[in-house]
């Protein structure tokens, strides 16, 4: 369970960097906090040649906003977007998300775009060198079996990120960079949806902001984690809700997002069918929860069964819609 | 200025010596020995549960650059055999491997790296054999044996007790509750793995550095097992990182030894992997019990039957001895005057079933607490009530027929109980519950014995010096394991000898330095060689007294008070320091070794002669009540306990602060057996290696805990303490269970409490109603 031997770059810019991952055609991995990444290294999953580390590049950390728009740096602590007043305020489902991540300790050192860019996870796949070892690699780790659905084709390993959901169901957009150009894409667009490679973004570019537009209005958002135990846990289901009401209480929008709930962050697209221009409903929020379920992929792959955590799917859906409702001021 | 000040009180908190260079990590463990020249050794395990072995193919390794030795049994020159009671267990597996974790070969390598590559190169020829996995079923199996040469087939020891008129008695019932329960492994994940240290000298001496219990009994195995004369084998044992009964016995010592003889003048080290400890290391036994309990209308607790049968894995490792504490203690702190109780320890090819925390007590009392409470509904009575009814008083006898003769605080536990707001003021916060919550609160009570019972001597010897500078040191024969028994052993010194806390010095466990004074378990640390120290710490001071006036030609000793670093004549007001007085003592008065024997039950009564030798019946018992406030998710199943109330009887207390870590310590770990750790075996394979896996709860899944202290005077104990280490880890679950079933009126009969296994409990119910 040690660290493999590996080279370490540490730029201070940001055209540095962008300027080394060219230089380095893409084999120099960002290293943010190093809490997802590290794990993978010493249980043997990833070897990469050339760690980049971009922890002094002070211009990629911070939270700023304009009247329409949250930025928040690639580098951005967890911890500082929890106690951000400013998204406990406008962006209650990110900052939820955000204090929910593992343990204090954990969220003092890891980042929002090591948090998207985390890659998906599999109790058959995501073990030490020593309790893989004798079993042929599975999809995942380049080989051509499943070990959590013997004869599948595919890996259904989980992406159980936790901010995911909540900037989506935000509408939030990522920037990301390479040397010489810069493109935003929808969150969403950052997931393959493949679980042997979920995060789609190349070997030489950076994710470096994060933007969040700022919903006009009356509205409320919530973020619901399932888990074992209060700290340390990855969700074993989420959702994140946006809602926005007029003032008739009429629904003008609605997001539902599910974590944990396959490769990719799973949107609930009936949301807006069933929810818009109606007020807030037990039967509709069932009707939605029902849908959630119905789009929510899961398998044995997790620290509990599938069944389980399917079931669970309706309630955290059910609970994110209430909050995001109840929190509404 | 009053000189006869006391300057360390007993029942004050006297701060933790170790804690500070714990924290700042100076302190040395076993597994912090390293040098440059130290060679890494490594085991390779079986893999697989249950065959007869053919070959070891171990020439590619042996052949790998930077592969020092590799050994297999052939290198075993003693007898290659380990274990506690029953010495059953290989050092290296020479005719069979009984479970995945059996050690088949030992590489010495030049660096980590090496020793991995080589372990993985080492082949094993095999003749697979029929798994045994079923502890209950496994005893009428008269064709497949985990041990061909044991004369009770796949039964390890089997114990039964009658009293009164046993069954027949439950026709004299008003009613009768039957139910059965199941309990799974769990782990102790001390944060320390098995980790030691080892070098043969010049002369011959081997030394091993080891986190242990037992320094001395390893001392014996490892020489017997080697085939080494005991003189020649010295075992240092410092501070455990963790060991929870864990480390009772031999671990990595065996290994280290063999290692380090076949490298003569080199230091060896093996420190296991998490993985390598989970999969190797002894387990709290999974159980099946079955129980029958019936009672007279007026609440009376009447008639008891048990059956339950412990899995012991492969070895005994010490499964005999926790079997029979399980029947000691499987009819609770109560009075039934007709008993049978019949408790089977079975060998298996799942992991070793054995010593941890509480000793095969959590697992009758997880049963016990829910058929007390079962009665307690049919007839209407509050759980309260009917444990008041029925809890023994000294003098009464417990459900084995032994008579209490200890002090016996249950009745006050329960009573402060009653007292108690959270217990008053349960109905409110029970209506109080929020949306989709239920909420409900569970009692338990609970004895526990203390020391090792009837036959095997439970003995220390203590020793202490008045050194050349005028201190005391204490040669301290029993290892901390983190329960802070060092820090109260001080605190007695010093008491005694009216010292600071800086005047005295401790000399860990060594075999070679200090004097054999058992393990460190069965609660028994404090009250054994606590009662040997005040005695030799009273004898020192008259020693030094005497000798001082007889230098001064005092009239007699009572003219002189010791204050800390001298001695003062009252009379005319002259002080002597210590490091004066030291020069004209000889080593014998100097120095002082005593040795103390706990008392045992003289009671011959109902308990067969293997189950003396196994440690029934005890004297000296502690009591608890506890108390929880559970909640209920009822759309996720998930149980939080908000608020916990133990309520401890252990005698009067040397230092509070160390006693209510203990509690709180063994209620955290009570609470991840009641709620989350579940390690799992599928034939015979472990599949839960790790802590992403094997769930314990974290500081944030605890709620706040009260504990409050009966301080009922023991008197054979020192300063009228008696045993706390372990009581508290047997109430958790009980009280949790009954709390989920005060919350839901559901009965969750298997462990632990999760909640997917509540929500198909409640989805039962549902279904049954409908
Ligand atoms: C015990 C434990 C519990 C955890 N629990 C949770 C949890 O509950 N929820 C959760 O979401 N996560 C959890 N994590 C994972 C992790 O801690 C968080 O996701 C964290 O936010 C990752 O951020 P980081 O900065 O440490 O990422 P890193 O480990 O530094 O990087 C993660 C990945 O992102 C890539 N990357 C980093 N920055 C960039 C960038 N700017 N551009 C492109 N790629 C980049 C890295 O190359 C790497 O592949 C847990 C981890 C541990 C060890
Ligand atoms: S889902 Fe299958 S392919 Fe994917 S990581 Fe798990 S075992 Fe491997």
């Amino acid at each position: 369970m040690r660290l493999p031997s590996f080279n370490y770059l540490e730029p201070i810019t940001l055209t540095d960097a962008l300027n080394l991952m060219e230089e380095y055609h893409g084999r120099a991995q960002p290293l943010a906090g190093g809490t997802e990444l590290l794990p993978r290294m010493k249980l043997g999953l990833t070897h990469p040649t050339y760690l980049m580390s971009l922890k002094e590049i002070h211009e990629l950390k911070g939270i700023k906003s304009n009247k329409n728009e949250l930025y928040i740096g690639g580098m951005t602590s967890l911890r500082e977007i929890f106690l951000s007043t400013l998204l406990q305020q406008k962006f209650l489902a990110i900052s939820e998300a955000a204090g929910s991540v593992a343990a204090p300790p954990l969220r003092n050192m890891g980042t929002i775009a090591g948090n998207l860019c985390q890659d998906t996870r599999c109790f058959f796949y995501n073990q030490s060198y020593f309790w893989r070892r004798g079993l042929k690699p599975c999809f995942k780790a380049g080989g051509n079996v499943c070990y959590a659905v013997p004869g599948s084709k595919k890996c259904f390993s989980v992406y159980q990120g936790d901010l995911a959901p909540a900037l989506i169901a935000f509408n939030a957009k990522v920037r990301i960079e390479k040397k010489g150009s810069s493109r935003i894409i929808p969150i969403e667009e950052l997931f393959s949806g493949k679980g042997e490679k979920p995060i789609v973004i190349a070997d030489d570019e950076l994710l470096t902001q994060v933007i969040v537009p700022i919903p006009e209005g009356i509205y409320g958002s919530s973020y619901r984690k399932f888990r074992l135990r209060n700290a340390l846990d990855y969700p074993l289901v989420s959702a994140a809700a946006f809602l926005a009401i007029d003032s008739e209480k009429k629904v003008k929008s609605v997001k539902v997002v599910l974590g944990a709930a396959g490769p990719a962050p799973v949107i609930v697209k009936e949301a807006e069918d069933i929810l818009k221009g109606k007020k807030v409903e037990e039967s509709a929020i069932n009707e939605i929860a029902e849908a959630a379920y119905k789009r929510a992929q899961m398998v044995d792959n997790l620290g509990l069964p599938a069944s389980y955590r399917k079931k669970m799917v309706r309630v955290f859906t059910k609970r994110a819609i209430e909050n995001a409702f109840n929190s509404i001021k | 200025m009053k000189l006869d000040r006391k300057i360390v009180e007993i029942g004050r908190i006297i701060p933790r010596i170790d804690a500070f260079n714990k924290v700042r990590g100076l302190e040395k463990y076993a597994s912090d020995y390293h040098s440059k020249d130290m060679i890494w050794v490594g085991v390779k395990r079986a893999g697989i549960p249950h065959a007869r072995l053919k070959k070891i193919k171990i020439d590619k390794a042996k052949h790998l650059k930077g592969v020092i030795d590799v050994l297999t049994h052939k290198d075993v020159k003693g007898t290659n055999r380990q274990g506690v009671v029953r010495k059953d267990q290989p050092v290296l597996v020479d005719d069979k491997i009984r479970y995945a974790g059996d050690a088949v070969a030992l590489v010495l390598a030049k660096d980590k790296k090496v020793l991995m590559h080589a372990l993985s190169l080492i082949a094993i020829d095999y003749e697979p054999l029929p798994l045994i996995f079923d502890a209950e079923k496994a005893i009428n199996d008269k064709k497949n044996l985990v041990h061909e040469d044991n004369p009770d087939g796949n039964v390890l020891l089997h114990g039964k007790i009658e009293t009164g008129k046993g069954n027949k008695a439950f026709s004299e019932c008003d009613l009768v509750v039957e139910a059965s329960f199941e309990v799974p492994y769990q782990e102790h994940a001390y944060l320390e793995t098995e980790a030691g240290w080892a070098i043969l000298d010049s002369d011959g001496m081997l030394t091993i550095t080891v986190s242990t219990q037992t320094p001395f009994r390893d001392r014996s195995e490892v020489a017997e097992a080697l085939g080494l004369d005991i003189k020649k084998v010295r075992i240092i044992a410092p501070y455990c990182g963790g060991a929870f009964g864990g480390k009772d016995g031999i671990t990595v010592q065996t290994l280290l030894g063999l290692a380090a003889l076949t490298v003569p003048g080199k230091p060896v080290k093996i420190w296991l992997n998490r993985e390598e400890s989970f999969i190797s290391s002894v387990k709290r036994h999974q159980a099946r019990l079955y129980y029958k309990l019936g009672a007279k209308k007026d609440g009376k607790l009447h008639a008891l039957d048990v059956r339950f049968f412990y899995d012991t894995g492969p070895y005994d490792h010490l499964g005999g001895v926790v079997m029979a504490l399980g029947l000691e203690h499987s009819g609770g702190p109560y009075h039934i005057p007709n008993t049978n109780l019949k408790g089977w320890v079975v060998y298996t090819n799942n992991p070793i079933g054995g010593a941890f925390r509480a000793f095969g007590v959590p697992q009758v009392t997880f049963a016990m607490e829910q058929m007390v409470d079962m009665v307690a509904k049919r007839l209407n009575l509050s759980p309260l009530e009917i444990r008041l009814r029925n809890v023994i008083k000294k003098g009464d006898k417990i459900p084995i027929g032994t008579t209490m003769l200890s002090s016996t605080g249950i009745t006050d536990c329960l009573n402060i109980l009653k007292q108690h707001p959270l217990w008053k003021e349960r109905e409110r916060w029970k209506r109080d519950a929020p949306i989709f919550k239920k909420r409900g609160v569970g009692i338990a009570s609970i004895m526990h014995a203390m020391g090792y019972g009837p036959v095997v001597p439970d003995y220390a010897n203590a020793k202490i010096e008045l050194t050349e500078d005028g201190k005391f040191r204490i040669f301290c024969g029993v290892v901390d394991m983190g329960q802070g028994n060092i820090n109260s052993y001080m605190q007695i010194a010093a008491n005694i000898l009216n010292q600071d806390i800086d005047n005295i010095e401790l000399i860990l466990p060594d075999t070679e330095k200090t004097l054999s004074s058992g393990s460190s378990s069965a609660s028994r640390t404090t009250y054994t060689f606590g009662n040997a120290l005040i005695d030799a710490s009273k004898t020192l001071k008259e020693y030094i007294l005497n000798r001082v006036a007889d230098l001064i030609m005092a009239k007699s000793i009572d003219e002189f008070t010791m204050v800390p670093g001298k001695i003062i004549h009252l009379p005319t007001g002259k002080s002597f320091l210590l490091k004066e007085i030291t020069k004209f003592l000889n080593d014998s008065e100097r120095i002082v070794t005593k040795h103390y024997r706990a008392p045992v039950s003289k009671e011959l009564v109902s308990i067969d002669e293997r189950l003396r030798l196994h440690g029934i019946p005890h004297l000296i018992f502690s009591f608890v009540s506890h108390l929880a406030y559970v909640e209920i998710d009822e759309l996720t199943g998930e149980v939080e306990v908000k608020k916990y109330l133990s309520i401890t009887d252990s005698g009067k207390i040397i230092n509070p602060q160390i006693l209510e870590q203990q509690i709180h310590g063994a209620i955290a770990q009570g609470l991840g057996y009641a709620i989350y750790e579940d390690f799992v075996v599928e034939d015979g394979k472990a599949k839960t290696l790790d802590f992403s896996t094997y769930i314990i709860p974290t500081a944030m899944d605890l709620p706040d805990i009260e504990s409050i202290n009966v301080e009922l005077h023991e008197s054979s104990g020192p300063f009228g303490m008696k045993g706390a280490g372990e009581i508290n880890t047997n109430g958790p679950l009980p009280a949790v269970a009954n709390g989920v079933a005060d919350a839901l009126d559901i009965r969750i009969f298997r462990s632990p409490l999760t909640g997917e296994r509540i929500l198909m409990a409640l989805k039962e119910k549902k279904e049954m109603s409908n």
